[in-house]
């Protein structure tokens, strides 16, 4: 027997073989460049140039790419570098930021939402805007980098670890965000642990800090996302293959090795790995990161 | 009880936002300040900055190449914002129908906008390169035209937008995505009671529903592509002829390359501008929105 095309279920199941469909159109179009990049990246020079046609995956894989693209420039320092100022500064910038947001969201004091919403300009402003006046002013930091006490005649903090790390610590967005999710706690948990003696400080370490796992969550997600990624601070503020970070370090292949595109894919794969295997682990909560990652009240 | 409140003012909150106000108000505030000071002042560095009144803004104004820049940063803004936009939503839409899957999808489509801009500009590159890359050897296998694209004028900063897309659209999704799945299945209910069918159901309850949402990533992406950067300096240099200079690319050009930090900081305050003009909104209007996304 026929199906009656206009029967409900008819309809369902169309709708679902189209839907799928269309998904399945867009997701290869969404993945194939990344496809080609890292199969590009396993590809013997013989096969990029297509001696014998163009093939989308490699006919003999060559892992070895990744060994000579390492080998290529000093990646290992790149790595550490990308790896230590990412560290740093999203633990840091964790911990002054959520201190800063249940200062501003649960204690009182007089002043307190002048300070808040002089904090907002901080989401207002985009940093590249503010690019100019931050090298001028990392340059010329006191007693840093062969500066006299004026901040003149060295570099200051330019080329170093603290000029990726520091400006990063203080992110607006990081307090504002924090400060809305302790707002939600009821404020009767911290009268209840005042009127037991405690410091807004240690009220802050047992019970806040624990709570905030999933605002912490988004946050480490966002930020570390941010400075991994980074690429045009870094440019700015350093200029020594000493510091270079991953992003810089794919620069490398420019300038050397400009036919060896197999190289460059592997390197490029190799830097874009870390970030995608944490988001493989923890899609849930990357997913949490981007709905917060607004400019919201 | 007015006194017992002032009694329990917490004075030690000053000192808890001491680490952070003291970064906040040195790189930030600070910088804020100094920029528009800046804007007004000659400073190329070998002498210290002098007032230069609106000098720097006045050559703005007459410079074609910042004429060009603020047209092409516009140009690569709606190409980005509109495309990833509606994209973004229609997959969303088709992706809100099935139950299994999702998350698969979903990962995929947002993946691209995890990778930098650096990995996905080198990326993109390779798919343009005209000798061996993966679009001109399509072209030339069905026997079409290929070329140098991206030092072509005309077609440069298209290019250029089509990874901006590919890296907007998940980010977009998803925003969608939670909002759709915040709508009241209620509804549609009542639509089906009606009769109603989903390109009805679609144009009736989903669309109207989903504008706070749609503001909301107006703005968020907007915000982003007013500052694209990687993009241009990875496969472009801002060339051929500056059809691919930013605003950004721009600031970066005159302040790091030309050692004009008075004209840099004048560039950087019309981007500040911009950026603060969709924020604002964003602030104003665009509250319940994100609420919604929830």
């Amino acid at each position: 027997m026929r199906a009656n095309p206009r029967s409900r279920r008819f309809i369902e199941t169309r709708n679902t073989v189209a839907a799928y469909s269309v998904l399945s159109i867009f997701a290869i179009i969404m993945i194939l460049p990344f496809v080609i990049m890292v199969s590009t990246g396993l590809k013997p020079m013989s096969e990029l140039f297509m001696v014998d046609g163009f093939h989308l995956f490699p006919k003999n894989p060559q892992p070895s790419n990744y060994i000579e693209a390492m080998q290529s420039a000093a990646w290992g320092r790149y790595f550490f570098n990308s790896i230590f100022v990412t560290f740093v500064a999203t633990a840091g910038s964790l911990f002054i930021n959520s201190l800063g947001g249940f200062s501003l969201g649960v204690l009182k004091y007089p002043g307190r939402d002048v300070l808040f919403l002089l904090l907002l300009i901080g989401i207002m402003v985009p940093f590249q805007a503010l690019i100019v006046p931050q090298y001028i002013l990392l340059r010329s930091i006191p007693l840093a980098g062969g500066n006299n006490l004026l901040g003149r005649g060295g570099t200051g903090w330019l080329n170093t670890y603290s000029a990726l790390i520091v400006p990063q610590l203080a992110g607006s967005f990081g307090v504002f965000l924090c400060r809305q999710y302790f707002l939600g706690v009821p404020y009767e948990l911290y009268e209840s642990a005042k009127v037991d003696g405690a410091k807004p400080m240690t009220a802050f370490m047992q019970i806040y800090l624990p709570l905030s796992k999933p605002v912490l969550t988004s946050l480490a997600i966002l930020k570390s996302v941010h400075v991994w990624n980074d690429f045009f601070y870094p440019l700015i503020m350093t200029s020594s293959d000493r510091m270079r970070t991953v992003q810089l370090g794919l620069q490398t292949f420019q300038g050397y090795a400009l036919n060896r595109w197999d190289l460059m894919m592997a390197a490029t794969t190799l830097v874009a790995l870390p970030i995608i295997i944490a988001f493989l682990l923890l899609q849930r909560q990357f997913v949490q990161s981007a709905l917060s990652s607004g400019l919201k009240g | 009880m007015f006194s017992k409140r002032q009694l329990r003012y917490d004075y030690s909150g000053y000192l808890l936002l001491i680490p952070n106000y003291l970064i906040y108000t040195t790189f930030i505030l600070y910088p804020v300040l100094r920029v528009i000071y800046l804007s007004f002042a000659q400073y190329r560095f070998v002498t210290p900055p002098t007032f230069a009144g609106l000098s720097n803004y006045l050559y703005l104004l007459e410079s074609d190449r910042f004429r060009q820049a603020l047209f092409n940063t516009m140009y690569y803004w709606i190409g980005t914002v509109l495309v990833s936009m509606a994209l973004g939503m229609l997959i969303a839409v088709v992706l809100n129908r099935p139950k299994r899957g999702v998350s698969l999808f979903r990962s995929i489509y947002y993946l691209p906008n995890l990778l930098s801009l650096v990995v996905v500009g080198i990326a993109w590159l390779w798919i343009y390169n005209p000798q061996i890359g993966i679009l001109n050897s399509f072209l030339r296998s069905v026997g079409w035209r290929t070329s140098d694209w991206l030092r072509d004028p005309d077609l440069a900063m298209t290019l250029v937008i089509i990874p901006g897309i590919w890296t907007l659209t998940g980010f977009n999704m998803i925003i969608y995505l939670a909002g759709l799945q915040g709508i009241d299945q209620s509804y549609y209910e009542v639509a089906d009671i009606e009769g109603a069918g989903s390109i009805r159901k679609l144009f009736s309850i989903t669309l109207p529903l989903l504008r706070p949402i749609s503001f909301f990533v107006f703005v968020m992406s907007s915000i982003r592509s007013f500052q694209v950067f990687e993009l241009i300096y990875i496969m472009t240099g801002g060339g051929p002829r500056g059809t691919t200079t930013t605003l950004t690319f721009e600031v970066y050009q005159m302040g790091f390359m030309h050692y004009q930090m008075g004209r840099a900081a004048a560039a950087s305050v019309v981007l500040m501008f911009i950026v603060l003009i969709v924020t604002v909104t964003n602030f104003w209007y665009g509250r319940e929105g994100f609420n919604d996304a929830r």
